[in-house]
């Protein structure tokens, strides 16, 4: 299992490398885009931080995809917003003869319409979170229609994760596993994410609220306040994935995605190194069992774990 | 512009179990739609599998029966299934299968798998619904808001996926000051749902995580004992607008939309009765 590592820092590249990565992802800006779509008319689901998430164009990213290649490491680039229009698409086709001549690993896209056209340019697809794969009959289709790669959405289970696996054996699967975690899904949460505002979960969790309960009782009032607060205060601060490495192991997992395209590089380094710790682990285990007990636990995991509120797959520990 | 009145009880078929009868709670949802007369009632879930799969079997009978007396047709809508309910939802929807050939006479979908095996599996009219449809909406940002929403979707594959899957409608949200829907497909039939928007949506639900033990809460499509029945919130962004999460969705209401380019669609009415909640 590789450790996938979004690439926004060119000057840390060799600090990811050493850490352990072993694939990159990357997204870019074009002004020409938003010139002739408008400023919320998105690349990548990252488009609207601007620089601060995509620092590069995309003639940066063709020279960056030949120095990642030259240290053999593998590098995908993102078109992974919720939606392309007909003009957009073709648009985008641009960009794929781009990224075919400059030998990309694969583009990561999040609707089917680019799943087709990636197969037009020869270029290996992967199947954003985007697209919401959360079972076999979803993974089947994409995979169908020319998917290389699926990403499975954060808010699966380990066992499901492994069910899809084994009934479509023929596409491979990447993870999520450190970071950040969300509490709605990729695929059909559809507010902005820009620098104006936070995203909307963040102005739900902050904003005032009001709970209106049918038959209101002082009982039902509390339980039902107290998991409002949990919820907005503590679930999901980070998320973080470890606990579940050997399975993935076992399933065969091509990859394990660390996000936070705009988070410090030394921290994204820090996760990288306890991730590539717990694979080598893993694969010396015979259990999960064995791999729990002696798997490298973040430092600050007594505060971090959060009985499991921190957890991408919290029934592996809790 | 001609108006098909829909109502849609999806997420929110506890309404048709009150003291009331079902003739009573559609009268008055009816009502408050502004609606002579409802042509359509929409069932099952459009973001929850386990409220799709724990739909009770006995209010679905009585709403069947209470359509075929009034001669409302009636929508089976199903949600994204993740993988451990897809074989349970499939069941599900067998269970259903006597009332295709009645006036259950259409499903509407939300994922492409459930598409292809719905296609495959039963001849009956098939819709894209709602959670196909992905062009952002964010009235946070006013200046996005005030544009036209012109759908993204309609792309010439689209085209393509609606013969090969012979699509019949599409459903969207009032997600802008108008939508204008123009480049539809040819045949296609337009459902636009009224008056709240979703904006977002998730398999981690809050409100099935209330009477779980702190270490199990907050998981993906977890069980639960339908607290969502009871138990809705409104979030104050201070924006003078209805923001409410309702089951695992959160939406915002937007009464201000238009409807440009077509010159008929389904009306479909959200009639979740906030003033019942204290």
């Amino acid at each position: 299992m590789r450790i996938l590592v979004p690439l926004n820092n060119m000057e840390h590249i060799d600090d990811y490398i050493e850490a352990g990565a072993g694939e990159f992802y990357i997204g870019f800006y074009d002004e020409e885009w938003w010139r002739k779509y408008g400023e919320y008319a998105d690349i990548n689901r990252m488009s609207g931080f601007r620089k601060k998430a995509n620092p590069f164009s995309i003639e940066e990213v063709v020279e960056i995809i030949k120095n990642v290649r030259k240290k053999g490491v593998l590098i995908y680039v993102t078109f992974n917003s919720s939606i392309y229009s007909e003009e957009q698409l073709n648009d985008i086709r641009k960009y794929f003869i781009i990224l075919k001549e400059a030998e990309v690993d694969g583009v990561i896209v999040s609707c089917i319409e680019l799943v087709e056209l990636a197969k037009e340019y020869d270029l290996p697809a992967v199947v954003s979170t985007i697209s919401g794969v959360y079972n076999t009959q979803i993974a089947k289709f994409y995979q169908e229609h020319g998917a290389k790669r699926i990403i499975i959405p954060r808010d699966l289970s380990v066992d499901e994760i492994e069910q899809i696996v084994t009934q479509v054996p023929e596409a491979e699967y990447e993870v999520f596993m450190m970071r950040n975690g969300c509490m709605f899904s990729d695929s059909n949460c559809l507010g902005m994410h820009r620098n104006e505002q936070c995203s909307i979960c963040g102005s739900l969790v902050s904003a005032p609220n009001e709970i209106h309960i049918k038959n209101d009782s002082f009982e039902k009032r509390h339980q039902v306040e107290w998991n409002d607060q949990l919820y907005t205060r503590s679930f999901h601060e980070y998320a973080c994935g470890l606990c579940s490495i050997y399975r993935f192991v076992q399933m065969n997992i091509a990859a394990c995605k660390i996000v936070g395209r705009s988070d410090e590089w030394s921290n994204v380094c820090r996760d990288i190194q306890y991730v590539k710790q717990n694979i080598e682990i893993a694969s010396e285990c015979k259990s999960q069992e064995e791999f729990l007990k002696r798997m490298q636990l973040p430092e600050e995991s007594r505060v971090m774990c959060k009985m499991g509120l921190s957890c991408y797959y919290p029934e592996m520990r809790f | 512009m001609e108006q098909i009145n829909c109502l849609n009880y999806c997420d929110i078929m506890q309404e048709l179990e009150q003291e009331e009868t079902i003739e009573t709670v559609v009268k008055e949802a009816a009502h408050k739609a502004g609606f002579e007369h409802v042509e359509r009632i929409y069932i099952g879930s459009y973001f929850c599998a386990q409220y799709f799969i724990h739909m009770k079997d006995s209010t679905v009978e009585q709403v069947m029966a209470y359509a075929k007396h009034m001669g409302i047709r009636v929508t089976l809508v199903i949600p994204i299934l993740p993988q451990k309910d897809l074989e349970e939802g499939k069941k599900k929807v067998e269970g259903y299968v006597d009332y295709f050939e009645g006036n259950m006479d259409e499903i509407t979908v939300n994922d492409y798998g459930m598409l292809s095996y719905i296609h495959e599996t039963y001849d009956v009219r098939l819709n894209m619904g709602r959670l196909f449809m992905k062009d952002y909406r964010d009235p946070r940002y006013p200046n996005f808001f005030k544009t036209v929403l012109r759908p993204k979707i309609f792309t010439r594959y689209l085209t393509h996926l609606i013969e090969e899957y012979q699509i019949d409608g599409m459903e969207f949200d009032r997600t802008n000051i108008a939508v204008n829907l123009e480049k539809k497909p040819k045949g296609i039939v337009i459902g636009m749902h009224t008056p709240f928007c979703y904006m977002t949506v998730g398999q981690i639900c809050e409100y099935a995580s209330i009477n779980k033990q702190l270490e199990k809460k907050f998981r993906p499509n977890q069980g639960c004992g339908k607290e969502c029945q009871d138990t809705i919130i409104h979030y104050d962004l201070q924006d003078d607008r209805e923001w409410i999460r309702v089951g695992r969705a959160v939406y915002f209401e937007n009464q201000e939309c238009d409807i440009e380019g077509i010159h008929k669609y389904r009306n479909i009415y959200f009639p979740v009765r906030l003033e019942k909640f204290v």
